[in-house]
């Protein structure tokens, strides 16, 4: 099992270093090589059930839908588990608002049920490893938690949107979005949204910031750079 | 003997980038064993304080001597992770610091050492015994190795703290990309700056090198490419007295006198040790707060070891090579001191 854990994050570590440089450049109508499908396959054989990716593009000024499209596709090649259905923003309005679609390329996972996670831009580079966990996570049955931990979630009564800014080089990212991720299936009121900042320089603008990782909780309060997960938690409990 | 005192109800959900797929796998057989893993065993032979180089090599040699180790680290990887490139690590010609933290983790993953995902509060001595004090437990150990590296120096001048994530960084793999076609400074000469600069020459319009003394220091090679690069501009013999803005950066005033329109600014100032709590047990450290050790890692404090970069060993020397040296002769010497009081 040991060897099969090293082998799993050294895949995603491979990966995710090619989505953080470039991908395949030998073929530009390609993201994964060969190589990375086999290995990401493997990771994906321990989905439990179906997933389904929306992904919502736009033919006009979208700097990632191309390549973003073309990462799903190949994920929904991989695996019969996934399936992903694109849908043009400005032609699929009333999904749009259904989903609260701001920006593309935008990525909303659904897996047992809709728990509330989406994500704005290419989820490359470090991204990608909290992007697949969420796609596993989201298979699965709800994990058992401690009773500290499910009575602050139970706590949560309002719905809290958390929001992070975070680009694909920056090592502090990947927690952040790993426990906004989590909250999210553990709790039906709470909604993630993870966004590539770099894409998005105008509407990254509006917050005021220049740095990763921020958090925007409830669109009323900012909290910028990396905090420990029961910290995260407790931003989420007062939002 | 050891004794189960209570069980840390690790949630199965509050796991970092490894022991996710612990759960994934195989999500009962493994919980039962991570929560076996996550046990508090009464009293521990070694507890690894910190998680960089240091901490994780310790861990391993830990393991491979028998040692029944606890590391206690909020998270595994330690600074090694922000840094730009590596290429100073044998058997790397040039890898993402990122990506040789990963490879540090998944090297430790394969032994039976705990991590308990939490920073020491401090730490008290009683008897034969450590106790190290947690938020919201106690961890007791025979021997304390204390790895807990450093963090990042702040400037100290007015404007630093308030436009912090407004144009101050100290992060340059996060935040470059904000200042394309921008004007930035790095502030600093070592080659955590030389780094630094470069990386923003590829993203920015300008960059300035703001160091204090007459001529940068660190490798030469980094130095080499700060020089030739056009786009780079080193101001020596200067510090920064003030950085400017009101909603963001717009730039920094000099000692000199002079003043410098910029959109950002990197400190690479270097780093201070992360060493309170040992001043808790009597550790001796020099003038600069660096814990101060002998040649077997041993502090003046019997049972009390340190390495990497929060101690004055390896010649002044903070290199992750050394770092990780440093912690395996730390485990070495506790294993032959255990020996040796049998």
């Amino acid at each position: 099992m040991r060897k099969e854990i090293k082998y799993i994050i050294t895949a995603l570590i491979l990966i995710g270093s090619l989505l953080m440089t470039g991908c395949n450049d030998s073929d530009p109508e390609k993201v994964l090589s060969e190589t990375d499908k086999v290995e990401i396959g493997k990771i994906l054989e321990d989905m439990e059930s179906d997933v389904e990716i929306l992904l919502f593009i736009s033919e006009k000024d979208c700097f990632g839908c191309q390549k973003t499209e073309i990462l799903m596709s190949e994920l929904e090649q991989i695996t019969d588990k996934i399936s992903v259905k694109v849908f043009d923003k400005e032609t699929n309005s009333d999904l749009s608002i259904k989903y609260d679609i701001e920006l593309v390329p935008a990525i909303v996972i659904i897996g047992k049920e809709d728990y509330g996670i989406k994500h704005y831009g290419f989820p490359g580079g470090r991204i990608f490893v909290p992007f697949i966990e969420a796609i596993i996570l989201s298979s699965m049955k709800k994990p058992n938690i401690s009773e500290d931990l499910q009575r602050k979630i139970n706590n949560i009564d309002d719905p809290v949107e958390v929001k992070i800014l975070v680009t694909s080089t920056c090592p502090y990212c990947p927690d952040m979005v790993r426990y906004a991720y989590r909250y999210s299936i553990l709790s039906e009121n709470i909604y993630s949204v993870s966004i590539m900042a770099n894409e998005f320089e105008e509407y990254t603008g509006k917050y005021n910031i220049r740095g990763v990782p921020t958090m925007i909780f409830n669109e009323n309060f900012i909290r910028d750079g990396q905090i420990g997960e029961e910290e995260f938690l407790n931003y989420i409990v007062v939002s | 003997m050891n004794m189960k005192v209570n069980v840390y109800h690790k949630p199965i959900i509050n796991y970092y980038f490894y022991n996710v797929y612990l759960c994934i796998i195989n999500i009962t057989d493994n919980f039962k064993r991570m929560i076996k893993s996550y046990n508090y065993m009464s009293v521990y032979d070694v507890a690894i304080l910190g998680g960089g180089p240091a901490g994780i090599s310790a861990g391993i040699y830990a393991a491979r001597f028998k040692l029944n180790t606890v590391i206690i680290s909020e998270s595994l990887g330690g600074t090694v992770e922000t840094a730009h490139l590596i290429e100073n690590y044998p058997g790397f010609e040039s890898i993402s610091g990122f990506e040789l933290a990963q490879k540090f983790k998944g090297h430790l993953e394969n032994f039976e050492v705990p991590n308990i995902k939490k920073n020491a509060d401090s730490v008290i001595k009683e008897d034969d015994t450590f106790t190290v004090k947690l938020k919201d437990q106690d961890v007791k150990a025979k021997y304390i190795l204390i790895a807990t590296g450093t963090k990042r120096r702040k400037l100290d001048v007015q404007g630093e703290s308030e436009l912090y994530g407004k144009g101050v960084s100290y992060c340059v793999t996060c935040d470059a990309f904000f200042y394309k076609d921008k004007t930035v400074a790095v502030i600093g000469g070592s080659d955590a700056a030389n780094m630094a600069a470069i990386l923003l020459s590829t993203i920015a319009k300008k960059v300035y090198v703001i160091y204090r003394k007459e001529k940068l220091r660190g490798e030469l090679v980094w130095i080499e490419r700060v020089i030739k690069n056009p786009k780079i501009e080193v101001l020596y013999k200067s510090a920064v007295v003030e950085i400017k803005g009101k909603n963001f950066v717009d730039g920094v005033k000099l000692d000199t006198g002079n003043e410098i329109s910029v959109d950002g600014v990197f400190v690479e100032i270097g780093s201070i040790p992360e060493c309170c709590f040992a001043k808790d047990i009597g550790v001796k450290t020099d003038e600069k707060g660096y814990i101060q050790v002998d040649q077997s890692q041993k502090t003046n404090i019997d049972k009390v070891y340190a390495a990497g970069d929060v101690t004055s060993g390896s010649n002044g020397f903070q290199q992750i090579l050394t770092a990780a040296s440093e912690g395996i002769i730390a485990i070495k010497s506790i294993f032959d001191d255990m020996e040796i009081r049998r």
